[in-house]
């Protein structure tokens, strides 16, 4: 047999060997699973406490911003690899890349959740170029601060004071059942908010550069009335 | 090694193909930007990194078609010979090839990709960056790059005619075959797995109560294993193809 034929002989043995003992470790891996956990498919990193949240990257995959009394985030195990974060202060710094999906899509998406944060005490979070769900948070005061062409949608929130900035082509809608005493919306840079699903009693709007706020007929009359 | 004769043989393969290397040059831009045009017009359908796709297509297809055009003398007896006698070591004559076609290919390409990408940011006046090599981990496909450079090599040197279909051939029929073994080693390791896809040296993905879940193998693991792949790999088909081209030359 020729010199070059026995090392490749060699060099495809070394290789079938190697990708057996990856297989190992993969195998540990799996049995490490919880399979009767709700989040099998995530995997749950616990962080520091925080009160603001700032989070940008991509927005192919959906992100989960929502209360709970422990701090952590859950990455999608496929999404593991994109996840980068860091507490600075009183600051958690996320960037969670990947592909980006055109924002006119994003309402419909059927993707599934590439990333949950669960925080106890919000007070600001600043999104930017994502695709967020911002749920349950029940609160005195709530900032979100909306940049990059981001997309989130807000539901089931309760807060004193609510303030939203949206800028960059970002765009927001309210579902559910959100309410705040005063709700300061600020929308600039072509931005769109949907504010259907918001009740308050008093609205600040803030508008610039070809921006759209859209509101239900009984919100817009009131706004006229006053 | 002598590094004047890795100079003149580099020198030599240059001149010889200069004219065939500037029109292929010139080609690629034109590729490049036909599939840069064809993902603006169809910008609505092609969503997600196609930037990452058209930059793939172009380097694999091209970086192909250029290592293949090493050692293309050994397709023809009589110029074979000539190229065998050629006064240098056949060490010298892989590492130049290596050299040409990855190093200086790379070089090349990486900048004929960013000024396509460049032109066409700024012709369809786009708010997008430039293509981010080192996000996401994309820069591994430049080691995946190095290994297929070595096998199309590996290709030339072993295969008298038509090495280049020949090589895709093999590549396309071993990777199934590791991608078969990979499965069945997993499936013969877990009891009662049904792997629906996996990546060999990687991951691997099952299906569980109508979930698709995703086992990755640990970061630190990865990170000790990751470069005797990327980097073990090329350097071995690489002395391969040097033993092959020694072996013709006896």
């Amino acid at each position: 047999m020729k010199s070059g034929n026995i090392a490749l002989s060699i060099l495809v043995l070394l290789l079938l060997t190697s990708m057996v003992w990856v297989n190992t470790q993969l195998k540990e891996v799996y049995h490490e699973i919880d399979f009767t956990d709700k989040l099998r498919s995530y995997l749950t990193i616990e962080t520091d406490q925080y009160s603001i949240l700032k989070v940008s990257g991509s927005n192919g995959y959906p992100i989960d911003i929502k209360q709970s009394e422990k701090p952590s985030i859950s990455v999608l195990r496929s999404r593991a690899s994109q996840l980068e974060h860091r507490i600075e202060g009183d600051t958690l710094i996320i960037r969670f890349s990947g592909a980006r999906v055109s924002p006119a899509s994003l309402a419909a998406t059927t993707t599934p959740t590439g990333l949950i944060i669960s925080s106890s005490k919000l007070s600001g979070v600043i999104l930017t170029d994502t695709h967020n769900r911002v749920t349950g948070f029940s609160q005195p005061s709530f900032t979100l601060d909306l940049r990059g062409e981001s997309y989130t949608e807000i539901t089931d929130n309760q807060a004193s004071t609510l303030r939203v900035k949206a800028s960059q082509r970002s765009s927001f809608e309210f579902y559910n059942k959100n309410t705040a005493d005063t709700a300061y919306i600020t929308l600039k840079d072509n931005s769109v908010g949907f504010l259907d699903g918001l009740s308050y009693h008093r609205l600040q709007p803030a508008m610039e550069d070809s921006s759209l706020m859209v509101l239900s007929k009984s919100a817009l009359q009131a706004l006229i009335k006053k | 090694m002598n590094w004047s004769s890795i100079r003149l043989l580099i020198t030599r393969q240059l001149k010889e193909h200069m004219r065939v290397y500037l029109i292929s040059l010139a080609l690629l831009a034109g590729l490049l930007s036909f599939m840069f045009l064809l993902i603006h017009n169809w910008r609505d359908s092609f969503t997600g990194a196609v930037e990452n796709g058209v930059f793939l297509i172009g380097l694999f297809l091209s970086g192909g078609m250029f290592t293949n055009s090493m050692f293309k003398e050994l397709s023809n007896k009589p110029e074979g010979i000539w190229l065998l006698n050629t006064p240098a070591t056949s060490l010298e004559k892989v590492f130049s090839a290596v050299l040409l076609s990855s190093v200086v290919f790379l070089a090349i390409y990486l900048g004929v990709f960013f000024l396509v990408d460049a032109l066409y940011l700024s012709l369809t006046a786009q708010s997008g960056n430039l293509l981010g090599i080192f996000s996401n981990g994309f820069h591994e496909f430049i080691f995946l790059y190095l290994i297929f450079n070595g096998l199309v090599l590996l290709g030339r040197a072993s295969f008298m005619k038509y090495s280049f279909l020949k090589t895709m051939v093999l590549i396309i029929g071993v990777v199934i075959l590791l991608n078969t073994f990979n499965n069945f080693t997993l499936e013969y390791m877990i009891p009662d797995l049904s792997v629906t896809s996996s990546m060999p040296f990687s991951s691997f993905q099952f299906r569980h109560s109508g979930e698709n879940i995703h086992v990755l193998l640990p970061s630190s693991t990865r990170a000790a294993f990751m470069p005797f792949l990327w980097i073990l790999l090329p350097l071995a088909l690489w002395g391969i193809t040097w033993l092959k081209i020694k072996e013709k030359e006896i």
